[in-house]
């Protein structure tokens, strides 16, 4: 039985003063990340170093009470939901950046610090080209590096470049004994076990990362955007295929449908063809030869495939307006319906057409709008399903709906998320990847980073004990 | 070749199962020799172009696969480790020195297929380039010289072959100037630095690179490729090290700038582990490899 005032007056015991919050206000705060999983929360801290973090973790092992670190909450799989009166665990106030060396082109940063912040500090840091932190989520704005390394986050830039795994050297991490532990090193291939890249993408399962080292990277000289439009989803698809199969990567490949489009065109007016069944986002980038060869070869692999017109950004202002149409997308859905649920699975390129054709008529079976605005690049779709949580039962329609486009997607050679996470959404789905050997190994990596269980419980491996007291969000919310 | 019920039914049978590839690489040994020695299977099994990614058996040369690959203007980012088998060079889990511009090959390996000491056939990461389904298993292999069983096949990420790629030399003393080479080229494939000379390695397009040198302040002259570092240990130091490191050598070392590597003529210094590091790594041994039965000829405590 966890005696919460003892825990409340013990955590508060050595951190700053207010760094422990356990007012309702909090509570139901922190009881959910941006999905719509609701949890229980025990307490929250706000630790402003590592050995606050520490600090927390020792007293919640003390106490047999689970952890849960967060950033800004921005995570759609309910990975930071806490569970079970779990403590959650804000990084938010950890937000230095604490050492860049611009030669070597890496950054030191803690866990709070937010996406975007890395690149704009690092813009000027080297004076030929400047530099960037690659991963670039949607919510980039406002999501935490701390994030980004629990979850293994992606973005529109990831295509040719990585995701964040590829872009994290070393983290130190505070393990669920309450010691220290530097993963990895800033030389990328250091000695021994590549705990580092285990520790990527964890959910929050294996430990806390107080200090993360960034990799940097150039700013490319060059840029060409391009937008492609096609009078039916299936010729961008191919195009996609196409442009890859013909030996361009392009540093974005994104897709967007027409109901897409009219909702991004109607938000931001971008002179979008609101008539197209889909198109295309294209960006090259690097140095200029290069650049002029593959936008030409873009260009003609679209015409080839039935594109109608291709527009080219001829400024960075045009450009900007381009990615704030894909990136305010989400925000646009609003004037179709004032709810939606963003899925997140992936698929192997070549069926994306079958895959789609699938995502529209399951939605159309479920009575739903669905909206696809996605790195097709990647083969990572993001259906989005809208509706209006105030319509009796459709609740019930959008998850059946959307249990079965993660079955539509495995089933046709995919996984079950490309940059979202499973968290507790897809923690019951993962037997349909592995079996129960493969979850066994799955464990057993999780309990050697964490023997006691007590970091971030109940997540991404599905356990016969169950989802704790975990609620979906309540009527009238906003997801 | 070892068909793949030999080498479970060896497991299952309780004897130690060694795998043995075409021995060009050099693990750390424990000195224990296995009851049985096995080879991984072998072959492309499937190659998809536009999905960039090849699938094949843990025994496969470098050569077939960098082959096959070739045939449609790609390669793996494991293709220039050398001679050997796919599953070696994972195994070693290190990179060419190219890896300032390509990347480290731990980001090559999508999912591995592998037997564990219960004789289970067991699977981890997936079959597309991006994927965060469950907890990342596919890192601790690369670079783990068998530890969690034999993987007897895997899926790779493949990229596309650059339209040229060249090598130059010039000649450099000074550290501060080979720090502003590192930030005056665009994604430079590679920089090696002896304290006398420094070599670079461009890939891409061919006027690029052609403009990229041109307007260098060095004059850089075409050069066949790298030099030689057989025969130097390798030194994993932090990247703003290596050029005291190669000042400090002589001439004798070669250090990758922007990587942290140096090749040194000396022994590298083992490093002081951290016990909350160790205590994963024993764990993790404890868990899948309990009896060290599989690879038991490598030394696991330098993991």
């Amino acid at each position: 039985m966890i005696n919460s005032e003892e825990l409340v007056r013990e955590l508060a015991t050595g951190l700053p003063e207010g760094a422990v919050r356990n007012q309702r206000i909090e509570s139901l705060l922190y009881a959910h990340d941006a999905s719509d999983f609701v949890g229980r929360v025990g307490a929250v801290c706000f630790p402003e170093s590592t050995e606050d973090v520490q600090h927390i973790v020792k007293t919640c092992v003390r106490h047999g009470v689970p952890f849960v670190a967060r950033g800004s909450g921005t995570g759609l799989a309910g990975g930071a939901t806490p569970l079970d009166g779990a403590v959650v665990i804000v990084l938010t106030r950890m937000n230095r950046i604490l050492e860049i060396d611009p030669v070597n082109r890496l950054a030191w940063v803690e866990p709070g610090v937010l996406n975007l912040d890395v690149s704009h500090r690092v813009h000027d840091s080297d004076e030929r080209f400047g530099l960037h932190f690659a991963p670039d989520p949607s919510s980039q704005q406002s999501c935490t590096v701390g994030g980004n390394v629990a979850n293994n986050s992606g973005g529109p830039h990831c295509l040719a470049d990585g995701v964040t795994s590829a872009h994290v050297l070393a983290c130190d991490v505070v393990l669920s004994d309450g010691s220290i532990a530097r993963l990895g090193s800033e030389e990328s291939e250091g000695n021994g076990l590549d705990l580092r890249g285990a520790f990527v993408g964890s959910e929050g399962m294996f430990g806390i990362a107080t200090r993360v080292c960034l990799r940097l990277m150039q700013n490319p000289p060059a840029v060409r955007t391009m937008l492609l439009d096609f009078t039916s989803v299936r010729e961008g698809a191919d195009t996609v295929s196409a442009i890859i199969a013909a030996g361009v990567v392009p540093a974005a490949l994104e897709m967007m449908d027409r109901l897409c489009l009219q909702a991004v065109e109607a938000y931001i007016g971008a002179g979008l063809p609101i008539d197209a069944a889909a198109v295309l986002l294209v960006e090259v980038t690097g140095l200029r030869h290069q650049v002029d060869h593959e936008a030409d070869l873009v260009a003609r692999i679209g015409r080839d495939h039935g594109a109608r017109t291709i527009r080219v950004a001829q400024d960075e202002a045009e450009r900007a307006l381009l990615w704030k149409g894909r990136k305010t997308a989400f925000g646009a859905i609003a004037r179709i319906k004032p709810n939606y649920y963003l899925h997140d699975t992936v698929v192997p390129r070549r069926a994306l057409p079958t895959v789609l054709d699938q995502v529209y008529e399951i939605a159309r079976r479920h009575d739903l709008l669905v909206l696809n605005v996605f790195h097709a690049g990647d083969g990572n779709l993001h259906p989005l399903l809208v509706f209006d949580r105030r319509e009796p039962g459709v609740l019930d329609r959008v998850h059946a709906a959307g249990e079965e486009i993660v079955r539509a997607s495995v089933a046709a050679g995919g996984v079950l998320s490309g940059e979202h996470g499973i968290g507790l959404e897809k923690r019951d789905f993962m037997p349909l990847l592995f079996t129960d050997d493969d979850l066994w190994a799955q464990v057993a990596l999780r309990d050697a980073f964490d023997p006691t269980g007590l970091a971030n419980p109940g997540k991404v491996v599905p356990s016969p004990a169950g989802c704790g007291d975990l609620q979906h969000v309540p009527q009238g919310a906003w997801i | 070749m070892t068909s793949l019920a030999e080498i479970t039914e060896t497991i299952r049978s309780g004897s130690s199962v060694s795998v043995i590839g075409h021995s060009t690489r050099t693990p750390p040994t424990s000195g224990l020799s296995p009851d049985v020695w096995v080879t991984a299977p072998s072959g492309v099994e499937d190659f998809q172009p536009d999905e960039m990614t090849i699938r094949c058996g843990a025994g496969t040369t470098i050569e077939e696969l960098g082959a096959t690959l070739r045939e449609r203007g790609q390669f793996a980012n494991l293709c220039d480790t050398g001679t050997g088998t796919v599953g070696g060079a994972l195994s070693a889990g290190r990179s060419g020195l190219r890896r300032l511009g390509r990347g480290s090959m731990r980001d090559t390996l999508l999912e591995v297929r592998f037997v564990d000491h219960r004789a289970r056939l067991l699977k981890a990461g997936g079959p597309t380039v991006k994927n965060v389904s469950g907890f990342d298993l596919c890192r601790l292999f690369v670079g783990s010289w068998g530890a969690f069983g034999v993987a007897y096949g895997v899926t790779l990420r493949t990229r596309p072959v650059a339209a040229v790629e060249r090598w130059f030399s010039t000649e450099v003393d000074d550290a501060v100037a080979v720090s502003k080479i590192q930030q005056s080229f665009f994604r430079p494939s590679s920089i090696l630095w002896n304290g006398r000379e420094a070599w670079l390695c461009l890939e891409g397009h061919p006027m690029d690179v052609d403009e990229q040198i041109s307007t260098s302040r060095h004059r850089w002259e075409p050069t066949l490729g790298p030099p030689s570092v057989l025969g130097l240990h390798r030194w994993s130091v932090r990247p703003v090290d290596v050029a005291a490191i190669v000042v400090a050598a002589k001439g004798s070392a070669v250090g990758e700038m922007g990587v942290g590597v140096v090749h040194h003529p000396d022994i590298a210094r083992p490093g002081v582990d951290q016990p909350s590091r160790q205590a994963i790594v024993e764990r993790l041994l404890t868990s899948f490899n309990p009896e060290r039965r599989i690879n038991r000829h490598i030394d696991f405590t330098q993991l």
